[in-house]
């Protein structure tokens, strides 16, 4: 449905997307995630034709978005990371314009800004300035304006940004809801917003892809690892050398009081170390599985991704 | 075209749902008719004192000399105030970020312009417009000939037509209303005070190079947006005058079209 095929986008000296690929088919809802400016909103801004690339091409519903601009455009609803509202206009006038810009008629306008304003919960404010809604309904507004010609697909920068937690909370139900059929594409900087609501991921970090897969699949690559956590009453100088003789086990390392023990999974290194401890009488205070969370594996892929950078301007500059 | 009513619907809404368009009508209007009734007791006054002593006056001296006079002037007013119109038109969509808005909908670039445009012009309209009162008035107490005012009101709405054009390029270069509104302020004065740096030009350059001083004054002259006027006040219908004004029109859409285009492409 999507297509971004070697993608690079560069001001002056600056680039801000560098060489870029990744498919969304449809139905997905792919997560587009990254530090901030990591090139996420050039990267949406050449997929919704706003600007174009400086190389490589961009395609939705097989058409090229420079091309075809017109059609494509008129399948895409975009929320900009700043809700583009007029501030000096009601919420109804202002979708009935939005709508009118993307080209529906009268008759089809009414009934189009009846529904998004419904689907997105705005009812209570429809006759208001846009300027004088909170920022979690001017949120809602501009998904209501990108939702108005009713898009295949929904393309959404950061929707949560500047949200409260209750308000974040409803705009991924909301976001989940309206998904639908659609093919999504939504960037975010936080991850476990991703997880929930995403089926596929892409992660960039400095414009280029560091990661690119499903959820499940990153999930599993994590769980490569198993991280153990141990405290005991009493040090033992021999203990580093014990625990990494047992079986599976990868690497020890003392941080404090705490023992951080890495190990293949599932070769029981918790009831191991438990029982090695209690033989040797050390005085088991603690020991305990670690859950490797999404967020650790995106620092890791990010900090990778910023070390092999870093060995590549040093060789440049040897 | 349908984005382009679009966007002039919105745009005339927001004129008239803010204060901006009553503000700027009612300084127009209030200028205009302080212009009119000074205007009106100087012939008054004047014309009776031709009657008492017996002379002719030294040139046509009818009612339709305050017109003239008055259209001249209103031309200096527009001036003033269009910037005001023209300043918010793109630079207002920049900074709020609703540029991204118009130019992710499949609404054209040149539809998004011309919306603005016509919009713009339909305030000058209205401002025009609402001074009609004076001419029928004077035709009510005495009488004018219509073709000169008409052919006036025609010049000063093309005029302001092409000042909207060129305020609309300017606004397209900014995100600031402030600097948008200044620059425009600057370029039409510039462009009306050409006219009399030609005079001055040309009298210099008559001492050091005789031969290009008239090249030199006429090509300043025509520039110059309000040279322009004078033909139509006096009821003329020059086709270079009218050519003028549109082609300023088009130069000034085709420039603000070009600049919204480039700015993508940076």
């Amino acid at each position: 449905m999507i297509e971004a095929e070697s993608l690079s986008k560069r001001y002056g000296p600056l680039t801000a997307v560098d060489n870029i690929s990744f498919k969304a088919e449809k139905g997905d809802v792919l997560g587009f995630l990254g530090p901030n400016g990591a090139g996420k909103t050039t990267t949406m801004r050449i997929i919704t034709g706003f600007m174009p690339p400086s190389e490589g091409r961009a395609t939705v519903a097989g058409m090229d978005v420079f091309e075809k601009s017109r059609e494509v455009k008129s399948r895409i609803g975009y929320l900009p990371e700043r809700p583009p509202l007029y501030q000096d206009m009601v919420v109804r006038t202002y979708l009935d314009y939005v709508a009118e810009l993307k080209g529906l008629n009268r008759s089809q306008r009414g009934e189009a800004v009846e529904r998004v304003v419904e689907s997105c919960g705005i009812g209570e404010v429809a006759d208001r300035l846009a300027g004088h809604l909170s920022k979690g309904y001017q949120q809602r507004l501009g998904i209501a304006q990108a939702m108005v010609n009713d898009p295949e697909v929904l393309i959404l920068d950061e929707p949560t940004i500047g949200l409260d937690p209750k308000q974040i909370v409803e705009m991924r139900d909301m976001i989940r809801k309206l998904a639908g059929e659609r093919t999504v594409i939504l960037s975010s900087h936080i991850l476990g917003e991703v997880s929930r609501i995403c089926n596929k991921v892409v992660i960039i970090n400095r414009g280029k892809i560091v990661a690119n897969d499903t959820i499940e699949a990153l999930k599993k690559s994590l769980q490569s690892t198993e991280r153990v956590t141990m405290r005991l009453q009493k040090g033992d100088p021999s203990v580093g050398d014990a625990v990494e003789k047992l079986p599976g086990v990868k690497s020890v390392s003392k941080s404090g009081g705490t023992w951080n023990i890495e190990s293949e999974p599932g070769s029981g290194t918790v009831e191991n170390v438990a029982q090695l401890v209690i033989d040797k009488g050390w005085g088991l205070e603690e020991v305990s599985h670690v859950d490797i969370s999404l967020e650790d594996v995106f620092l890791q892929l990010v900090r990778e991704s910023e070390d092999e950078r870093e060995a590549g301007l040093q060789e440049g500059e040897e | 075209m349908r984005g382009a009513w679009a966007v002039w619907k919105r745009e005339s809404r927001y004129y008239f749902s803010s204060p901006t368009a009553y503000v700027l009508i009612a300084v127009f209007l209030i200028i205009a008719d302080l212009a009119f009734l000074y205007m009106f007791n100087y012939y008054t006054v004047q014309s009776g004192q031709f009657g008492r002593f017996a002379g002719n006056p030294p040139f046509d001296f009818t009612p339709n000399w305050i017109m003239e006079v008055l259209f001249d002037f209103l031309g200096t007013v527009i001036l003033i105030v269009l910037p005001f119109i023209t300043m918010r038109l793109l630079a207002e969509e920049r900074r709020q970020g609703t540029d991204e808005l118009l130019l992710t909908s499949p609404t054209s670039i040149l539809d998004i312009i011309l919306g603005k445009y016509f919009a713009a012009i339909t305030l000058v309209a209205v401002m025009l417009g609402l001074t009609v009162y004076m001419p029928i008035l004077l035709d009510r107490y005495s009488e004018i000939a219509w073709r000169p005012v008409l052919m006036g009101y025609m010049g000063l709405f093309l005029m302001g037509a092409a000042f909207v054009a060129m305020g609309l390029f300017i606004s397209s270069l900014t995100e600031s209303q402030i600097v948008a509104g200044l620059v425009t302020f600057g370029l039409l004065l510039g462009l009306w005070l050409v006219s009399g740096m030609g005079d001055i030009i040309g009298r210099v350059m008559d001492i050091f190079a005789p031969g290009v001083s008239s090249a030199a004054e006429s090509g300043l002259k025509y520039i110059s947006l309000n040279d322009h006027l004078s033909q139509f006040l006096k009821g003329v219908l020059d086709t270079r005058d009218l050519l003028f004004y549109i082609s300023a029109s088009f130069f000034g859409i085709f420039l603000a079209h070009r600049s919204i285009e480039s700015t993508r492409w940076r």
